[in-house]
């Protein structure tokens, strides 16, 4: 059974489209989480938000200080700006700058 | 469809069992990792909220599916039922239920600030919000409701009945046996430090 041209451009598009996108973000994947990982092994532990999170994060504290979940909010901004402080590689991307104006937050 | 109708269609098309290898092998890591992402719900339950370890979890759960399997390994009927009741109604109200969880009781922007960004590959802006807390169960709401409304009256309408009621039953169920097993783990002195 010959197939049109079409049929075979929809199936090689297919192919691209799922399989290559799965393997394009499967191994971006691997590599950020061996990226994680060899960190952690040198350093112990790495940065746990990006900059634009970690912004995030420090606003709703400030917004939401009563929450429940507030003084768990509290422990992990505090404890990512202990650790970019101790730091000699973040995982995201900071810049020494950024880190230096980074100050913990008390209840 | 899979293995009875495109088993039969592959050899007719040029480069047949390449395109069948390519399809197969696709279709098989699919499955496979959404049965890992699937079964790692459970196995993170069960180590979280019992005594067991990870590796008895996993044995625990996996060895629970392999015995709810059974049935459907003898009888194709029985396949055929399951898969209509679990695929049109359990598959979306655990959506729902994991929805109501995260985007009604916790919250989508605490959610979102406290865990979602934390230690992620992407990060995850304000559009996420109405979408997890609206847009999902609209959908997931439509997907039942079509369920249902599109089996009554039909040789399905006995099935979507006794599926919608297993269903009802297993998330009370559910609720119950969580409810039993924190007041049993949960310690007096306990309370204040959750």
């Amino acid at each position: 059974m010959a197939l049109s041209a079409v049929a075979w451009a929809t199936m090689l598009f297919a192919i691209v489209v799922l399989p290559g996108v799965a393997t394009v973000v499967l191994v971006r994947s691997l590599r950020t989480e061996e990226q994680k990982l060899t960190l952690i092994r040198e350093q112990g532990s790495i940065d746990s938000y990006s900059p634009r999170a970690l912004e995030e994060l420090r606003e709703w504290i400030h917004a939401n200080p009563n929450d429940p979940y507030a003084s768990e909010a509290r422990e992990r901004y505090n404890e990512c700006v202990q650790t970019l402080r101790e730091s000699d590689e973040p995982y995201y991307d900071w810049s020494a700058d950024q880190i230096e104006t980074l100050e913990t937050i008390e209840e | 469809m899979l293995f009875i109708s495109l088993a039969e269609v592959f050899p007719q098309l040029p480069g047949g069992g390449m395109w069948a290898i390519v399809f197969f092998v696709s279709f098989f890591f699919a499955t496979f990792t959404s049965g890992l992402g699937i079964t790692e719900v459970g196995v993170t339950t069960v180590s979280e909220e019992t005594r067991l370890s990870r590796t008895g979890s996993v044995l625990a759960i996996c060895g629970a599916i392999w015995l709810f399997g059974l049935p459907s390994a003898y009888s194709s009927s029985f396949l055929g039922q399951m898969d209509f009741m679990f695929g049109t109604f359990g598959l979306p109200l655990a959506t729902l239920s994991i929805i109501a969880l995260v985007a009604w009781k916790l919250g989508p922007e605490r959610a979102r600030v406290i865990e979602l960004n934390r230690c992620a590959g992407i990060y995850v802006g304000q559009w996420w919000n109405p979408v997890v807390k609206y847009v999902i169960p609209v959908v997931v709401v439509f997907i039942i409701g079509y369920g249902v409304v599109s089996s009554i009256g039909t040789e399905n309408q006995t099935l979507m009945i006794l599926g919608v009621a297993l269903m009802a039953a297993l998330v009370v169920g559910s609720t119950v046996a969580m409810g039993v097993i924190e007041n049993a783990a949960r310690t007096p002195t306990s309370e204040g430090g959750e």
